[in-house]
């Protein structure tokens, strides 16, 4: 007599099960990176528009501090002596709470826009009789803040 | 006996299966949308703050005469529409820009604040920036 061995055909009672687990973990592990890398894009997205905005601001602010060395450089006597006028000149500079270079007649403030950064806006002053007081030489942020290297860790040697 | 049984439990197993696998889903496909919409979010602000920038130093080099395609509005701001890729165009806006320039008489020159404000559609505001810029009279 010959025994009709069944084959086994088809998938096993637990093999489905398993698939279905495994594919459920892929996609929650592929849903929950994908939430944290757009939080983390979105932190940073925000951090640097906020930079912006508060670097327009510290703009605004400089732009009202030459409107003030503007007046300031507009009350002063006239003179026809140009040593004498940008001695005045930087004084006057140095009340509104500038700097001046006296060998190149320029003048600079710097304004904070983060604990980091700074906002320097430098003008050359022109001659009396220009069409205007001062020009524009630079307006630029710079980092202050210093930088401090993390100690340790291992460096390849090369 | 015994193949009807198994039978009834693989069918059990499957139905089961169907019914977990429907259910992470469903809660998983909120997931990934709620990511979509944070990930579209941000580059909508980033790229409204890049253009208002860009627009606020435009009309501090060049005066508001530069800017292109800007209507000016009954209480003297300016309006831009921009399409959903942040373009400008005249046609239906997803997205505006309103820029209030207040001009300031010093003795010396004129102060200008300006304001620009980056909406939506609906009007939503995406973000603001504030600044100012001082020419001096000739």
């Amino acid at each position: 007599m010959q025994e009709t061995q069944r084959r086994r055909t088809g998938v096993g009672t637990g093999t489905v099960s398993l698939l279905v687990i495994f594919t459920v973990l892929c996609l929650a592990t592929l849903a929950l990176l994908s939430t944290s890398t757009a939080a983390s894009n979105r932190r940073i997205s925000q951090r640097s528009v906020q930079n912006t905005i508060q670097l327009a601001n510290v703009q605004g602010q400089a732009a009202q501090k030459l409107a003030q060395l503007d007046t300031a450089l507009l009350a002063l006597p006239k003179t026809e002596d140009d040593a004498q006028y940008y001695t005045q000149a930087l004084q006057a500079a140095k009340n509104l709470g500038c700097e001046g270079d006296a060998a190149q007649n320029t003048v600079w403030f710097t304004l904070p826009i983060t604990e980091t950064t700074t906002l320097i806006t430098k003008v050359q002053l022109l001659p009396p009789g220009s069409d205007t007081r001062y020009q524009m030489v630079e307006q630029s942020s710079q980092i202050t803040g210093e930088w401090s290297p993390e100690q340790g860790g291992i460096l390849w040697p090369g | 006996m015994k193949n009807k049984y198994s039978g009834l439990a693989f069918l059990a197993e499957l139905l089961i299966n169907v019914a977990v696998f429907s259910a992470a889903c469903a809660i998983l496909v909120g997931v990934f949308s709620d990511a979509s919409l944070l990930a579209k979010k941000t580059t909508r602000e980033s790229l409204a703050m890049a253009e208002l920038y860009t627009l606020t130093e435009i009309i501090k080099a060049e005066g508001e005469d530069a800017l292109p395609g800007a209507a000016v509005q009954a209480d003297g701001s300016l309006l831009l529409t921009y399409t959903e890729d942040w373009r400008q165009s005249s046609q239906p806006a997803a997205y505006t820009i309103t820029l209030q320039l207040t001009p300031t008489a010093q003795k010396g020159g004129t102060l200008t604040d300006i304001v620009a404000v980056a909406n939506t559609q609906t009007g939503e505001e995406i973000c603001r920036l504030q600044t100012a810029h001082y020419r001096q009279n000739e």
